[in-house]
């Protein structure tokens, strides 16, 4: 014990781990890239942000991964992120990813027994401008409808007015900057997820984080699921990308004013780990 | 760390050393006032010997131990050791903030390089100060920077490649963190070692249970396996040749396991256990206090300050918990913290009495 606790011996067994560490983590990332892609996107800023501050202390740049879910909603809205529960994600599909589902799940009354649900790690299907887009589209064309209705009915109500204001920035929004990414399916098998939605240009899967939600819903509780997060949004800029970037954050660093449609398209290819990369960058604008 | 040349009881540790040097201090002093109380007197070979023999053990200890021989010494080596703390912290907090400034100008290659490079320049010169400076301040601080360089190599490895996080760095990071622990003999490396495996198997077995590992702590009960783990090691493995290393191996263990036992007294549904939560709240507050209890018995029967002191700090919080539970609404506050002051009376008593009886054992021992 004494011996193999030398000092010399053990900073050699440090170097050996340092080594070995480094070498697992890019074989890892050599492996991700190697092949043919798992999938080939091209995305642009209305998916793939710009950090709405930059940090003078920090000289690296990632762009985030804006997804949406459509959800069962009064308003018309498809939200962002992690907001609420997609339709398509009931009880059926948290029993399909190996939740259990019973009785004492979600009980009526506050149940003493029941317990914070634990997360689990699946894979998410991301649909880019496909129905779904579709839908958020003509959801938020009937929102203007019904509050352009409303404006006729209530005259100069100043409620009125306000709701047909945002539900016709809202559509214009649809078409110009919001998000064409929706989460539309999970699975537990990528292989079986890839071969339902085969093309590799419009659907990304992902490895993503889900929970279990207990809903109230006229005075029942129902089931429902919730994505929490997906395991890598953000994907990192190499330098050879940088100089268009740094541009156009310069310039909103100077001006503020509305976007009317992206400044930028980004082609990421995902690996067999699921693992994105930057393949090529173009500007959109003159 | 060489002990050769230290026949008879040579210490095993700094610490130890340390230790033996102030009792040869206090010797000193103590001799010295008998003598002038007259009580006994020594003469003249009896003195040379003594202080012969002391002279030559406090040269050894200074020479094999870098020991502290008189009281300015140990107020400058108390200097050095903050010193050496806040350095090793300015400088790791350096590091991260030097490659975010400007790791964004550099091509990918290069990143990776000064990612791979930094941490094992960091190992060679805690390696070269390790051999040329025996008092260790150095080694440990530069110790403490290679641990942060590795940290923030695997973390941006992370970042540029957008790698799929992992639980498999707190092993890397882990590991590492022994090495230089025992290498430099660290204990500020061996607590972010023990951190580090912490979560590493709270992770790993959360996992198995099907959690996403990041929210492993949404199940605190993952920790009480590593607080075993590190409560028992050093009672297994002695550590006597490294300075405090068993110490920090008891308190992180009681740690470990004492923050997830106060936390699931209070919130029984984060628990595994599929029983009623207000049973699993019940559960874990007995079990706060009797293991509690049991730290402070065990850490009075070993002679374990450490174990005493934490074993007390929780036996307290969790009673102070449950006055909190039951009275804090009810009660007018005035009253609340008088129930409180009274509390810490009848401990104060208690601890008197324990303390009354171990003596009268000395002394019966003595007699």
């Amino acid at each position: 014990m004494k011996a193999f606790l030398s000092p010399t011996r053990l900073f050699m067994l440090g170097f050996a781990l340092l080594l070995a560490a480094n070498i697992i983590v890019l074989l890892g990332v050599a492996a991700n890239r190697s092949g043919k892609p798992e999938a080939v996107i091209e995305l642009t800023e209305r998916e793939l942000r710009l950090p709405y501050k930059t940090n003078d202390e920090n000289s690296g740049l990632a762009l985030q991964l804006k997804w949406r879910i459509i959800r069962d909603s009064e308003d018309g809205i498809s939200y962002y992120g992690n907001w609420g529960s997609p339709t398509w994600f009931n009880a059926q599909k948290l029993a399909e990813l190996g939740f259990t589902i019973d009785e004492s799940t979600c009980p009526r009354t506050n149940s003493k027994r029941e317990k914070v649900p634990l997360p689990k790690d699946v894979f998410i299907v991301f649909e880019y401008n496909g129905n779904a887009y579709q839908e958020a589209l003509q959801r938020a064309e009937e929102s203007l409808k019904k509050a352009e209705a409303a404006l006729r009915a209530r005259g100069k109500d100043e409620e009125a007015q306000n709701r047909f204001k945002e539900a016709k920035e809202r559509l214009e929004s649809e078409y110009t900057m919001a998000s064409r990414l929706f989460a539309i399916d999970a699975g537990l098998d990528a292989g079986k997820l890839r071969e339902r939605y085969d093309d590799r240009s419009k659907y990304i899967i992902v490895s993503g984080i889900v929970r279990l939600e207990c809903r109230s819903d006229k005075n029942k509780k129902i089931v429902v699921g919730h994505i929490s997060d997906i395991r890598v949004d953000k994907i990192n800029v190499p330098l050879r990308y940088r100089s268009m970037f740094d541009v156009i954050l310069s310039q909103d660093k100077s001006e503020r004013r509305e976007r009317s449609g992206p400044r930028y398209k980004v082609e990421v290819a995902y690996g067999s780990r699921f693992e994105p990369w930057i393949r090529r960058v173009d500007k959109l604008i003159k | 760390m060489k002990s050769k040349g230290i026949k008879q009881t040579a210490p095993a540790s700094k610490i130890d050393a340390q230790r033996r040097a102030d009792q040869i201090r206090s010797f000193q002093a103590e001799l010295e006032l008998i003598e002038h109380e007259k009580i006994i007197s020594l003469n003249k070979r009896q003195r040379t010997a003594i202080t012969a023999y002391h002279k030559k053990l406090l040269a050894q200890l200074s020479d094999f131990f870098d020991v502290d021989i008189s009281k300015r010494e140990k107020q400058l080596s108390l200097g050095l050791k903050i010193a050496s703390f806040l350095g090793a912290l300015g400088l790791a907090a350096s590091v991260f903030f030097l490659f975010y400034q400007f790791w964004g100008r550099f091509s990918v290659g290069v990143q990776v390089c000064i990612l791979i490079a930094s941490p094992i320049m960091g190992l060679v010169v805690t390696m070269i100060a390790a051999r040329r400076e025996p008092t260790g301040y150095f080694s440990k601080l530069f110790g403490m920077v290679a641990f942060a360089c590795f940290v923030l190599n695997l973390f941006m490895l992370g970042q540029i490649f957008n790698i799929t996080p992992s639980y498999n760095a707190f092993l890397a990071w882990g590991a590492f963190a022994f090495i230089l622990a025992y290498a430099s003999d660290t204990r500020l490396l061996l607590a972010a070692g023990i951190i580090c495996f912490a979560c590493f198997l709270s992770a790993a077995a959360g996992t198995w249970y099907g959690i996403y590992w990041i929210y492993f702590g949404e199940r605190p009960e993952n920790f009480l396996l590593p607080a075993v783990v590190s409560f028992l090691l050093p009672y297994f493995i002695p550590h006597k040749k490294f300075s405090g290393f068993d110490v920090i191996f008891r308190v992180f263990g009681m740690l470990l396991f004492f923050i997830p036992v106060l936390i699931l007294a209070n919130w029984g549904m984060i628990s595994y256990l599929n029983l009623n939560n207000a049973t699993v709240e019940v559960i874990y507050q007995i079990s706060g206090f009797v293991f509690s209890a049991a730290a402070i018995w065990l850490g009075i029967r070993k002679n374990w300050s450490d174990v005493i002191n934490t074993g007390n700090a929780f036996f307290v919080l969790f009673l102070y918990t449950k006055f909190y539970d039951w009275w804090w609404d009810v009660m007018p506050k005035y009253l609340f913290f008088l129930v409180i002051g009274l509390t810490a009376i009848l401990v104060m008593l208690i601890l008197k009495r324990l303390r009354k009886t171990g003596m009268n054992k000395v002394q019966e021992t003595a007699k």
